[in-house]
C-alpha cells in the first residue's frame, strides 16, 4: 500500500479555451495517473472522462494530434514530436489549450 | 442613392462647425480606386487638408469619419468605420477603427464620409436623417457622459433606432487618448479621436439612414458572402473566438510569458489565473453580442453580481482592457477590471492608453519620482484597485494626477520624469504583448504610423506558427519553423505584407478579428467580395498594391511631422532590459539582429535606411509623386 501510493501520480490539470468547453467548463482539477503515468495515459484518461467532444478537440479524425491542441507542462509547451510519451511526475502542472488570435 | 455607385454611396459630407456651413460633395471616383474608402481615403483627406505642424486640437485640424464600399453590405463583419485625424497624443497621423452599427448606418444614409472642420461656438451635434442634416444645441449634453448622451438624444428625436457616436466627459476635456464611444461600448479609442472631437464642440453625431445600398453583381456577391461566412465558421479557432472574444488570450499571455505586468516590469502575472476569460465566462457573461451583420459575435455582456462592484453592467472587456487595467496596473481584482472598463466607456477613455498612463504612474511611485503627498489623495500603489478606478475618474475630470496623466504617460513623465520606463512608440502607449519573446511583433509595433499598435500590421501567427504555416507558405511564401516567435529572419517580410493587407481590410470595412489576412479570411475573400460589390476587375495584387500606398501615405504624414529611423525602435525598456519573470526569462531584442531586421524592412518598403524616409522612386511608382514632394520639401526645409 505504502509502495502503491508512493508511486501514484497526481497531476493538476488546466483547462483553457476549447478544452474548457470540452469539459463542461471546468476550470482545473485533479487527475491521478497509473504508475507509468505519460502524457498519453492522461490524454486517454481524460477522453474517458469527457467523452467525444473532449477526443474531438484533441485528436483529427486520422488520429494525428491536431495543430489547436496544445499541451503546457510546468510552464513549458509539450514539444509536437511525439507528445504523448512525455513522462510527468507527481505533482506536476499540465495546461491543456489551443492557441488564439491577439488583439482587441 | 445615385446607380452610379456600387458599394459605395457616392457622397461626402462636409460640416464647417465654425461657420455652421454643410455640403455634399460627390465622391471621386479616382480617390476610391487609390485609396478604396474608409480608412485609405480618410487618410489621404487628412494629408491633403493639413498644414504640417498645426496643432491637433485646434480648429484647423480635421475630423475624418469614414466607411469602406464594404461596410454595411451584406459581407460578413461588414460594421467597421475609421475615425482619422492628426493625433493630440502623438502629434502624428491618428486614425482608430471601430464596429458595432453606427457605420453601417452611415453608409445607409448615404455617405461614405464625414470631414468635420473649424469649431462651434458652442456645444452641438450633428443629426443625420438621410438627406437632412442639421447642426443642433448640444448644451445640455455638455458633461454627461456617453451612455446618458446615448439615451437622452434617442429620446429626444424620438429615434430609438438612430446610431450614436458620442464624447464623454474625457472627451470634452482633451484628455489626449479620449475615445469616441458608439452603441455604449464600441470603442474608437486609439489616438485620442475624442479629443479632437471635443476640442471642437461636437458632442455627438447622431445618424439614421434609410437609403440602403447596392451591389454590382448581387448574385455572386452574395456567393461569395456565403463562402465567406462558412470559411469563418469552419476556422479550427471559430468556436474559441464566437466563446470567448479576445478573452481566451489572458491565459495564453500567462502561459507563453508575454502577460505585461507592472507596468511592463514582469511579463507573467502571480494572479492572471482570476482575470483568464474562461472565468469571466463563468462568472460574469451574461449574453453575447455581435456587431452589424458578424458571424462571430466576439462580443459579451457582463454583470458583477457581488462585493464592491455589484450592479457593475457592460460589453467586453477586451484582452487589451484586461490588460491595462488588471496586470499592468498589478490589479488583482477581476469585478474592478469590469467596472473599470464600463467607466472608460461611459467617460469615453481609451483604456490601454489609461491603463497604461495609471501603470506608468505607480511605478513613478515605486521609484520615489513622484512622492507621497506630492498630489494629495492620488498615491497609487501597484494592485490598488480602488486608486485605478478613482484615477480613471481624475483624468477624465482632469483632477489632481488625474490631470498630469490625462497628457499621456509621455507627457507627464517629461513633465514629472521616468521616461525610460514609459512603453510606448512615437508617443502611444503600447498594447498587452511583450515582444520581446516575439521579434515580429516588435517590428510591428514599433513601426506603426500611428504609434506603438498592435492592429496596423499584427503577425498573429508567430505564437502559433503550426496553425497557420501552410496559409504562410501559400499566400506569403514564407517557412516558418516550430520556433518562428523567436526568430528574426523573413519577419521584415512577414510584416510587409501583413501591413499591406491590414490597410485593405480597413479600408474595404471589414474586422480584422476575422479579416487578419491569412485565416480565416484571406486575400482572395477581400478581392472577391470588393469584386462583386463594386463590379470593378481589380486583382489581388493590385489590391496589394493599393494596401501599400496607404501604408505609404500614413508614413509620408508622420516624416512630415519629423518621424525618422530613431522613431522605429522599439521602447526603450523593451530594447534594453531583459524578460524577468516566466517562460521567456532572459529573453531580450538583440540590437543588432533587430537593426538588421530594420534595415530590410526598409529594403523592402524602398525607404532610406538612414532616415527612413521613404524613397522617391517608389513613391512615384505607388502614385504618391505629389506627397512625397511635399514631404521631401519640408525635410529639406528641416534639414
Ligand atoms: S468579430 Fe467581434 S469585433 Fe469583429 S465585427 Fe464581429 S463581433 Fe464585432
Amino acid at each position: 500500500m505504502l509502495i502503491e501510493k508512493e508511486l501514484s501520480v497526481s497531476i493538476k490539470v488546466k483547462y483553457y479555451v476549447l478544452f474548457f468547453i470540452a469539459t463542461n467548463y471546468c476550470l482545473e482539477e485533479s487527475v491521478q495517473l497509473g504508475n507509468s503515468g505519460s502524457l498519453g495515459e492522461l490524454v486517454e484518461i481524460l477522453c474517458q472522462k469527457y467523452g467525444e467532444e473532449f477526443r474531438r478537440s484533441i485528436f483529427c479524425p486520422d488520429g494525428s494530434l491536431k495543430s489547436t491542441a496544445w499541451f503546457i507542462l510546468n510552464g513549458r509547451r509539450v514539444g509536437t514530436d511525439n507528445p504523448f510519451s512525455v513522462r510527468l511526475n507527481d505533482g506536476d502542472e499540465m495546461i491543456i489549450s489551443s492557441p488564439l488570435l491577439v488583439g482587441g | 442613392m445615385s446607380k452610379s455607385w456600387f458599394g459605395w454611396a457616392g457622397r461626402i459630407l462636409c460640416i464647417n462647425l465654425s461657420t455652421g456651413e454643410i455640403i455634399k460633395k460627390p465622391l471621386d471616383p479616382e480617390l476610391t480606386r487609390k485609396y478604396l474608402g474608409q480608412a485609405g481615403i480618410n487618410a489621404k483627406l487628412l494629408f491633403d487638408l493639413t498644414e504640417p505642424g498645426i496643432d491637433p486640437l485646434s480648429p484647423e485640424n480635421p475630423l475624418i469619419f469614414g466607411v469602406g464600399p464594404l461596410g454595411g453590405s451584406l459581407a460578413p463583419c461588414s460594421g467597421r468605420f475609421t475615425v482619422t485625424s492628426k493625433s493630440p497624443l502623438t502629434g502624428i497621423f491618428g486614425d482608430s477603427n471601430c464596429g458595432g452599427h453606427w457605420g453601417p448606418e452611415l453608409k445607409n444614409a448615404g455617405y461614405d464620409h464625414i470631414i468635420i472642420t473649424g469649431k462651434a461656438e458652442q456645444p452641438v451635434y450633428l443629426w443625420i436623417n438621410d438627406d437632412q442634416v442639421e447642426l443642433r444645441d448640444a448644451r445640455h449634453l455638455w458633461g454627461k457622459n456617453t451612455w446618458e448622451t446615448d439615451e437622452l438624444i434617442k429620446t429626444q428625436l424620438a429615434q430609438p433606432s438612430a446610431q450614436v457616436a458620442c464624447i464623454g466627459p474625457a472627451g470634452e476635456n482633451q484628455v489626449r487618448f479620449a475615445a469616441i464611444i458608439t452603441n455604449l461600448a464600441r470603442a474608437a479609442a486609439r489616438t485620442g479621436m475624442g479629443a479632437v472631437m471635443g476640442s471642437k464642440y461636437l458632442k455627438a453625431i447622431v445618424v439614421k439612414g434609410n437609403r440602403g445600398m447596392g451591389v454590382a453583381s448581387p448574385d455572386e456577391f452574395l456567393q461569395t458572402v456565403h463562402k465567406s461566412e462558412s470559411d469563418i465558421q469552419h476556422d479550427p479557432l471559430y468556436e474559441v473566438a464566437t466563446t470567448f472574444g479576445t478573452t481566451a488570450i489572458t491565459g495564453l499571455a500567462q502561459m507563453l510569458g508575454f502577460l505585461p505586468t507592472r507596468n511592463f516590469q514582469a511579463s507573467t502575472f502571480e494572479e492572471a489565473e482570476n482575470h483568464r476569460g474562461e472565468v469571466i465566462l463563468k462568472n460574469h457573461v451574461t449574453k453575447h453580442k455581435a456587431c452589424f451583420n458578424c458571424p462571430v459575435g466576439c462580443s459579451r455582456f457582463y454583470k458583477v453580481e457581488e462585493g464592491e462592484y455589484a450592479g457593475t453592467v457592460g460589453e467586453g472587456p477586451e484582452y487589451e482592457s484586461i490588460a491595462a487595467l488588471g496586470s499592468k496596473c498589478g490589479n488583482a481584482e477581476l469585478p474592478s477590471i469590469l467596472h473599470a472598463n464600463t467607466l472608460c466607456n461611459q467617460l469615453g477613455l481609451d483604456t490601454i492608453s489609461a491603463g497604461n498612463a495609471i501603470a506608468w504612474a505607480m511605478e513613478a511611485y515605486q521609484r520615489g519620482i513622484i512622492k507621497s503627498g506630492d498630489f494629495a489623495g492620488d498615491d497609487l500603489l501597484w494592485g490598488d484597485h480602488r486608486a485605478v478606478i478613482d484615477t480613471i475618474n481624475k483624468i477624465a475630470l482632469r483632477q489632481g494626477l488625474g490631470d498630469v496623466l490625462a497628457e499621456g504617460a509621455l507627457r507627464a513623465a517629461k513633465k514629472l520624469g521616468g521616461e525610460e520606463f514609459v512603453v510606448h512608440s512615437k508617443g502611444m502607449d503600447y498594447p498587452a504583448v511583450d515582444v520581446r519573446g516575439t521579434k515580429g511583433m516588435a517590428l510591428a509595433f514599433a513601426v506603426s504610423p500611428r504609434g506603438g499598435d498592435h492592429l496596423k500590421g499584427l503577425p498573429l501567427y508567430e505564437v502559433a506558427p503550426e496553425v497557420y504555416q501552410k496559409d504562410i507558405k501559400t499566400e506569403i511564401g514564407i517557412d516558418i519553423t516550430p520556433q518562428y516567435w523567436a526568430e528574426y529572419d523573413t519577419k521584415a517580410e512577414l510584416i510587409f505584407w501583413h501591413e499591406n493587407w491590414h490597410c485593405v481590410v480597413d479600408s474595404l470595412g471589414l474586422c480584422k478579428l476575422e479579416g487578419i489576412c491569412i485565416k480565416p479570411l484571406k486575400p482572395s475573400h477581400f478581392q472577391q467580395l470588393l469584386a462583386t460589390a463594386t463590379g470593378w476587375d481589380i486583382s489581388i495584387e493590385e489590391l496589394e498594391a493599393v494596401g501599400e500606398r496607404i501604408w505609404n501615405l500614413e508614413r509620408l504624414f508622420g516624416v512630415r511631422e519629423g518621424i525618422r529611423r530613431k522613431d522605429d525602435l522599439p521602447p526603450h525598456r523593451l530594447y534594453n532590459e531583459l524578460i524577468a519573470t516566466g517562460p521567456g526569462t532572459g529573453e531580450g531584442l538583440d540590437h543588432d539582429k533587430y537593426e538588421v531586421m530594420l534595415n530590410k524592412y526598409y529594403q523592402l518598403r524602398g525607404w532610406d535606411e538612414k532616415t527612413g524616409i521613404p524613397g522617391r522612386e517608389r513613391m512615384q511608382k505607388l502614385g504618391l509623386e505629389k506627397e512625397i514632394e511635399a514631404v521631401l520639401s519640408v525635410a529639406v526645409v528641416e534639414s
